[in-house]
């Protein structure tokens, strides 16, 4: 009997020393995997009963929010601002109606992979109700404006001899290359379509889309005097855009606006599409880096009912 | 030693479910004491006067007086009228009444009761029975304190283009009225652009909901847009020919949206009337 008790005890140690345990740079590699996914910028949330859904007219009210940065550009005070409104300043008084968002918000990072996380605070404690009103509706609107970046690196084929005939070994496939997920950014890189235009060129037909939920503003915009109420129409969706390749030299991309690299959003959908001279015999894979710039607006709202004190 | 160890188990669950600690309810209570359209509420006392009274004796009127709105009556007046003076006679002609209104700490009103005494001095005889009647009519000064809700939109071209929506500014209906017999029924709103700013134009309409009559016209005594006066085209409002007022104000364009009250003061005389047949019967 005790002979069996050994044996299996042997067993056990060996089927629990025997599981794989992942090397720290397979851990490391799937983390930075996931650090540049995701379709979320900056995330706001109003802390629970801050404010309150009901208060009296003689409370404080305040304001309190969550800030986190689930995105992989890092954000400050000198390019993301918070504003609140919805409310009527004659009633509720003292409310600053605009602040940073914070000093730092560090995007998602290897060292950092949940990304930046603050808090931010709103508070007055003079509200003012007319006098024969028994109570008031208010919805408390904060908007966050912030500048950004998504950079992608889809990995695609360049084959110059893609429509010889003939027995060729060829490195890799030209196909295109789908980057569903994010980039960790609300505007990203939804897909892009290879085309080999003859020996030595190749066409790229970039796929970008406003997966943020949010409102997407043109880089020339200012977080801090133009959004989010004095934006000019012709400002909205649009994106500045920068593509490059490793072996291979930029023709033109397209669209242009004003004479810059732009393209505008269309049902939160935008195309971006690039030429380039390549050279070489063979098929190869290199990435082609893609950036985008632009400035986003998101909001979350709260109702509040303020209720004139009894007495 | 199981049973023990069982029953602890127990006792430990009925602890831990038991003691469910109850937190005081700390949300505002919303008492809303400007609604309805009732003003002053009059009736006759049960069995006062009754509804047979023998020839020559005495009675009393007895007069239920309920301020069911949210205004407090003062030097209010109430008098008895309508019957014929060579058979009855009443002690007082008319009395003074005032009446709160309802309010935080008083949530139902004032009440008061008003007798008057009267006395039958004269009965024909030939008849069997001859009828008595009496008119209550009382007037006082009232007041409506109406509040709106109103959304105030600054960006009227809807360029901004947040994810979440404010408010839309659009025509109000208030049906249950503000604690008065004049109501306000309904607030309009149009909005102007005008170089950098909005004009808002308000068209206010009430309603005489109440059963008495105005008395004379309604005075606009205020209109406010959150704690600010605003201009109103009218100040003096004859309810027969004015179903409506235009109030305006301006405000700075490109803002974003907000929800603000617009509050609206009236004052005015009003007539309430009842009335009782009461039958003298020969002794």
């Amino acid at each position: 009997m005790k002979k069996i008790h050994l044996i299996l005890f042997v067993l056990a140690l060996l089927v629990i020393c025997g599981c794989r345990r992942q090397t720290g740079t397979d851990a490391e590699q799937e983390f930075s995997k996931d650090i540049y996914k995701g379709t979320k910028g900056l995330e706001m949330r109003f802390i629970k009963d801050m404010p309150m859904s009901k208060i009296y007219d003689t409370s404080d009210l305040t304001v309190l929010l969550e800030l986190e940065n689930k995105g992989t550009y890092d954000l400050s005070g000198t390019n993301c601002r918070l504003y609140l409104s919805g409310f009527d300043d004659k009633i509720i008084r003292g409310l600053d109606k605009t602040k940073i968002c914070s000093s730092f918000l560090e995007g998602k990072s290897p060292l950092n992979p949940e990304g930046g996380y603050s808090t931010q605070q709103f508070s007055t404690d003079i509200i003012d109700l007319p006098d024969y009103l028994d109570s008031l509706n208010q919805r408390l609107l904060l908007t966050a404006c912030y500048e950004y970046q998504t950079k992608a690196s889809p990995v695609v084929c360049i084959d110059p001899n893609l429509y010889e005939i003939g027995p060729i070994e060829r490195g890799c496939t030209v196909k295109d290359v789908s980057t569903a997920g994010g980039q960790g950014a609300p505007v990203a890189v939804s897909g892009v379509n290879v085309e080999m235009v003859g020996k030595d060129k190749v066409a790229f037909d970039i796929k970008i889309s406003n997966v943020g939920g949010g409102t997407v503003i043109g880089p020339g915009a200012s977080v801090f005097t133009d959004c989010p109420y004095q934006v000019d129409p012709k400002d909205y969706n649009i994106v500045r855009y920068g593509v490059d390749m490793s072996g291979g030299t930029k023709i033109r991309c397209t669209p242009e606006i004003e004479g810059s690299e732009k393209t505008r959003f269309v049902n939160n959908k935008g195309t971006i599409y690039c030429t380039f001279d390549i050279s070489g015999d063979s098929a190869y894979t290199t990435p082609l880096r893609i950036t985008l710039y632009y400035n986003y607006m998101d909001s979350i709202s709260k109702d509040i009912e303020i209720i004139k004190t009894p007495g | 030693m199981k049973k023990i160890l069982i029953l602890l188990v127990i006792g430990f669950l009925i602890l831990v479910t038991g003691c469910g600690r109850t937190t005081p309810n700390l949300e505002p209570e919303l008492i809303e004491y400007h609604k309805g359209t009732q003003g002053l509420e009059m009736n006759f006392v049960r069995n006062l006067p009754p509804d047979e009274i023998s020839e020559g004796s005495e009675f009393i009127i007895g007069l239920e007086l309920r301020n069911k709105g949210a205004y407090d009556i003062e030097n209010g007046e109430i008098s008895v009228s309508g019957y014929d003076q060579s058979k009855i006679q009443i002690n007082e002609h008319g009395k003074y009444f005032n009446i709160e209104g309802k309010k935080p700490g008083f949530p139902e009103g004032g009440y008061e009761i008003i007798n008057f005494r009267g006395k039958n001095i004269d009965f024909p005889k030939i008849k069997e029975t001859d009828p008595a009647r009496f008119k209550i009519i009382t007037r006082y000064d009232y007041q409506t304190e109406a509040g709106a809700e109103v959304c105030i939109n600054p960006d009227i071209y809807s360029h901004v283009k947040t994810k979440e929506k404010i408010c839309e500014p659009k025509e109000i209906i208030l049906s249950d009225g503000q604690g008065a017999p004049v109501a306000v029924t309904k607030i309009q709103q149009e909005a102007v652009p005008f170089e950098n700013r909005i004009r808002i134009k308000f068209n206010i309409y009430m309603e005489n909901k109440g059963e008495g009559d105005i008395k004379d016209n309604i005075t606009l005594d205020e209109v406010r847009l959150a704690n600010v006066p605003i201009t109103c085209t009218k100040n003096n409002i004859e309810l027969e020919e004015d179903e409506k007022i235009e109030c305006y104000t301006e405000i700075l364009a490109g803002a974003g949206a907000y929800l603000t009250s617009l509050s609206i003061k009236l004052d005015y005389g009003y007539i309430s009337r009842i009335g009782k047949i009461v039958q003298i019967r020969k002794q």
